[in-house]
C-alpha cells in the first residue's frame, strides 16, 4: 500500500510541476561589466540617389553621429525607381549584418524633407518626421535630423544644432595683437567671423533664448559689455568705468547678471531684473564669472574670504552666500541644468584642471589630469560634452571632452590662439552670420 | 522513498532555478556541489583534484610531513613546510600514523613525475634543522592528521577559494545553468558606448523545442532604445543552451 501512495503522490507532483513549467518564466540576471562595448551600427539610406541635397545631408548626419563616438555609420543610396523592391531586401541584409538601425531620408520637394528611423530586425519604424520649411540652411536641417535621431536612440537631447562662440587672436597691420569673436559649428567646422573690430574683444556668451551674443570690447576708458546679433547689429549693454563683462541670462531670458568694477577697484556682481539694475555682492574681493543656477540662485567665483578664488552660491532674494569649494584656486564655474552639475577649474600641482560638482550628491570629482592649463569650460546643451580652452606650448586650442566615452577632440589647430569658448543652446532656427 | 528522491532531483522546475536579481554572483568561478552528508574536511572521490592539488600532495609526500591539513596556497610556505618534519617533540604514535599513509600516496602520485618540480631541491631544503619551533601548536596538528582520510586529499585543499560551494543540488544546478547562459550572452552581447551605468532592461522570450526564439519582447525598457535593441540583438545571435528549450525566459540585462 505504501508504494501505491508514494506513486500516487509522485504522479500528482509530476503533473503540477509540469503545469508550472509552462507558466513560470525563468529569470536570469546578466551583468555586462565584462562585456566588450561597441559602436552601434546604423545605416543612412538615401532614397533618391540622384538628389545631391539628400546626399550632402546624409554626409552631415553621418559626421554628426560619428562625433559622439557611439555610432558606426554607413550610407547607402537607392534608385528611386526601385525603392519598393530594394528597401525590404536592404533591411533584411542590414539585420543579418548586425546593423539594427536604418535611417531613411527622402525629399519630395526642395522645401520638404522626410526621415524615418527603422528597427531593421522587426522591421518597424521607431520614429519619423516630415518637415516643410523655407529659407532654411541645409546644414541646419541635417543637424536637426541628427538631433532627433540621437534623442530617439540615446534619450539625450541633441547638440548638433548648437554653435560655439570663442575668441581668436590675430595681428593687425601694425603688428599689434587683436582678438576677434568667431562662431563655429559644434565640431569646429564652418567658422564665421562675427565681431571684427580693430580692438580686443573677449568673453562671448550666448543668449539663452535668441541667437545673440554678449561680449566685452576694450574701449579707450573701459571694457564695455556689448550685444551683437547674427546680422552684426551691435548694442552697448553696460559701459560703467572699469570692466563690464561675463553676462549670463536666467532661464526666462530676461534676467541677466554680470560683473562690473565701476571704477571701484574690486569687481562686483550686478543683476538686471524687472527693469531694475541691482548690486548683488558687496565685499572687498573680486567677484566674477556669475551664472544663474535657477531664477534666484547665482553661482560665481570670488576671493573675498580666502584671498584665492573660490566658488560660491548666492541667493539674490535673501543675499545668503554659501561656499562650495574648500581651498585651492578655483575659477570659471559653468552649470548644466540637465545633469544638475557644475564644472569649474582648480589648480592641481600648478596646472588648471577640470572638476565637477554634483549638486545632488554634493561631491567634487576631478575630470582631467593631463598637462596644459584648461580654461573657461562650458557645457553642451545635452550635458554630455564639455568645451574648454587648453594651453599647449605656444598655443591655446579648443577641446571637447565627451563625458560618455571620456574621449577628447581638438577643434582648432596648434598654430591658433583660441580662448573664451562658450557653447550655445539649440535655437529653433540654426544661427548663421548674415 | 528512493524513487521519490530521484523524481525530485529530475524535476528541476523553473521555480527553483530562478535566482534573485539582486544577487550578484560571479559566474566565472567554479560551482561545486558537496552533498550534505559529507564532511567538507574529507574529500569525496567524485571531485577530481586539479593538477595544482596533485602537485601539492606530492610535495607533502616528499616532505614526509604529518601532511594533509596544509592550506591550498602552498606556493610560498616552503619554510613552514620545512619546519613541520623537524618536530622532535611530536609523539612517536602520531608519527607512525602520519608515516603510513605517505607510503600509499607515494604510490599514487608516481605517475605525476612528469610535472617539473625540483623534488631534490625541496628535500634538501627540508633537511636543515630549525629549532625555533615551539612544540605546543605542532602537537595539535599531529593529532589532527589521523582524523582526516590519509588516502584522499581534503576538500578544503581541492576547492578553490573563490568557488561557490553548496550542498543544495538544485541551487548548484541552477547556478551552473545560469553560468552557461551568462557565458553565452557575454559572447554575443556588445552594448553600445556611452550608456549610463544605471541602464537595465528585461527581455522575455520563448525558446522552442528546436532552440529557436519566439515572442521576443522588451518587457521593461531601459529608456534608451539603443541599449534595449543591443540586448535584443544579442539574443538573436546566441545559441541557447539545451536546458532552455521549451521554456519561457526573462533576461535582465544590466551593467
Amino acid at each position: 500500500m505504501k508504494k501505491i501512495y508514494i506513486l500516487a503522490a509522485c504522479t500528482i507532483l509530476f503533473t503540477t510541476t509540469h503545469a508550472q513549467n509552462d507558466t513560470t518564466p525563468i529569470t536570469v540576471s546578466v551583468s555586462h561589466s565584462n562585456v566588450q562595448q561597441t559602436k552601434m551600427p546604423i545605416a543612412i539610406i538615401v532614397l533618391d540617389e540622384t538628389n545631391n541635397i539628400l546626399d550632402t545631408m546624409a554626409t552631415i548626419i553621418k559626421k554628426d553621429l560619428q562625433f559622439t563616438d557611439q555610432f558606426a555609420v554607413s550610407i547607402e543610396k537607392l534608385n528611386p525607381q526601385t525603392i519598393k523592391k530594394q528597401l525590404p531586401k536592404i533591411m533584411k541584409r542590414l539585420a543579418v549584418a548586425g546593423a539594427p538601425f536604418a535611417l531613411c531620408i527622402n525629399s519630395n520637394s526642395p522645401s520638404t524633407i522626410e526621415w524615418r528611423l527603422y528597427d531593421t530586425m522587426q522591421p518597424t519604424m521607431i520614429a519619423g518626421k516630415k518637415s516643410q520649411q523655407k529659407n532654411i540652411i541645409m546644414r541646419g536641417w541635417a543637424h536637426a535630423i541628427a538631433d532627433n535621431v540621437w534623442k530617439t536612440l540615446t534619450n539625450n537631447d541633441g547638440f548638433f544644432s548648437s554653435r560655439l562662440a570663442y575668441c581668436k587672436d590675430s595681428k593687425n597691420d601694425k603688428g599689434h595683437t587683436i582678438r576677434k569673436v568667431y562662431i563655429t559649428d559644434f565640431d569646429g567646422t564652418n567658422e564665421e567671423l562675427l565681431v571684427d573690430l580693430p580692438t580686443i574683444t573677449i568673453a562671448p556668451r550666448w543668449h539663452v533664448k535668441k541667437p545673440q551674443l554678449f561680449y566685452s570690447e576694450y574701449a579707450d576708458t573701459n571694457v564695455r559689455l556689448v550685444s551683437i546679433s547674427m546680422k552684426k547689429k551691435r548694442k552697448t549693454i553696460s559701459s560703467f568705468d572699469g570692466i563690464n563683462m561675463l553676462a549670463n541670462f536666467a532661464h526666462d531670458g530676461k534676467t541677466v547678471v554680470y560683473c562690473s568694477s565701476r571704477g571701484d577697484g574690486s569687481c562686483q556682481l550686478y543683476y538686471y531684473k524687472n527693469g531694475k539694475l541691482k548690486r548683488f555682492t558687496n565685499n572687498t574681493g573680486n567677484n566674477v564669472s556669475p551664472i544663474f543656477l535657477d531664477d534666484t540662485r547665482i553661482c560665481f567665483c570670488s576671493d573675498y574670504q580666502t584671498g584665492s578664488p573660490q566658488i560660491y552660491i548666492g541667493n539674490i532674494e535673501t543675499g545668503h552666500l554659501q561656499r562650495i569649494t574648500q581651498g585651492g584656486y578655483c575659477t570659471s564655474p559653468s552649470y548644466c541644468p540637465k545633469t544638475d552639475m557644475l564644472v569649474y577649474h582648480m589648480m592641481v600641482k600648478g596646472t588648471m584642471q577640470l572638476f565637477t560638482y554634483n549638486f545632488t550628491t554634493k561631491e567634487h570629482k576631478q575630470l582631467t589630469t593631463t598637462a596644459g592649463n584648461k580654461h573657461e569650460a562650458s557645457w553642451s546643451p545635452c550635458g554630455t560634452q564639455l568645451l574648454f580652452a587648453q594651453e599647449e606650448k605656444n598655443s591655446s586650442r579648443l577641446v571637447v571632452l565627451n563625458l560618455l566615452t571620456k574621449k577628447t577632440k581638438y577643434l582648432t589647430s596648434t598654430n591658433e590662439q583660441c580662448s573664451y569658448p562658450h557653447w550655445g543652446p539649440c535655437y529653433p532656427v540654426f544661427p548663421v552670420v548674415a | 522513498m528512493c524513487l521519490f528522491w530521484i523524481f525530485c532531483v529530475y524535476q528541476d522546475t523553473p521555480r527553483y532555478i530562478s535566482i534573485s536579481l539582486n544577487k550578484k554572483l560571479d559566474y566565472s568561478v567554479p560551482i561545486i556541489f558537496v552533498p550534505r552528508g559529507i564532511n567538507k574536511q574529507t574529500a569525496p572521490a567524485a571531485i577530481k583534484p586539479t593538477t595544482a592539488v596533485k602537485t601539492e600532495v606530492r610535495k607533502l609526500v616528499q616532505k614526509k610531513a604529518p601532511t594533509v591539513m596544509v592550506a591550498p596556497k602552498v606556493a610560498t610556505p616552503i619554510v613552514a613546510e620545512i619546519k613541520k618534519p623537524e618536530i622532535k617533540p611530536a609523539s612517536s604514535s602520531a608519527k607512525a600514523l602520519a608515516d603510513k599513509p605517505i607510503k600509499k600516496e607515494v604510490a599514487k602520485v608516481e605517475p605525476e613525475k612528469k610535472i617539473p618540480v625540483p623534488a631534490k631541491q625541496e628535500v634538501a631544503k627540508i633537511e636543515p634543522p630549525t629549532p625555533v619551533i615551539k612544540p605546543g601548536p605542532i602537537k595539535k596538528e599531529t593529532v589532527k592528521a589521523p582524523e582526516s582520510s590519509p588516502i584522499a586529499p581534503p576538500l578544503a585543499a581541492i576547492i578553490p577559494n573563490n568557488a561557490i560551494v553548496s550542498d543544495n543540488y538544485r541551487e548548484v544546478e541552477a547556478l551552473r545553468r545560469h553560468a552557461q547562459l551568462q557565458n553565452e550572452i557575454v559572447k554575443c552581447w556588445k552594448p553600445p558606448f556611452g550608456i549610463s551605468p544605471e541602464c537595465a532592461c528585461d527581455i522575455s522570450f520563448f525558446v522552442s523545442d528546436a532552440g529557436k526564439l519566439h515572442d521576443i519582447k522588451v518587457t521593461k525598457g531601459s529608456g534608451v532604445v539603443m541599449y534595449d535593441i543591443s540586448a535584443r540583438q544579442a539574443l538573436y545571435a546566441m545559441n541557447m543552451p539545451k536546458w532552455t528549450y521549451g521554456k519561457q525566459i526573462i533576461i535582465n540585462f544590466k551593467q
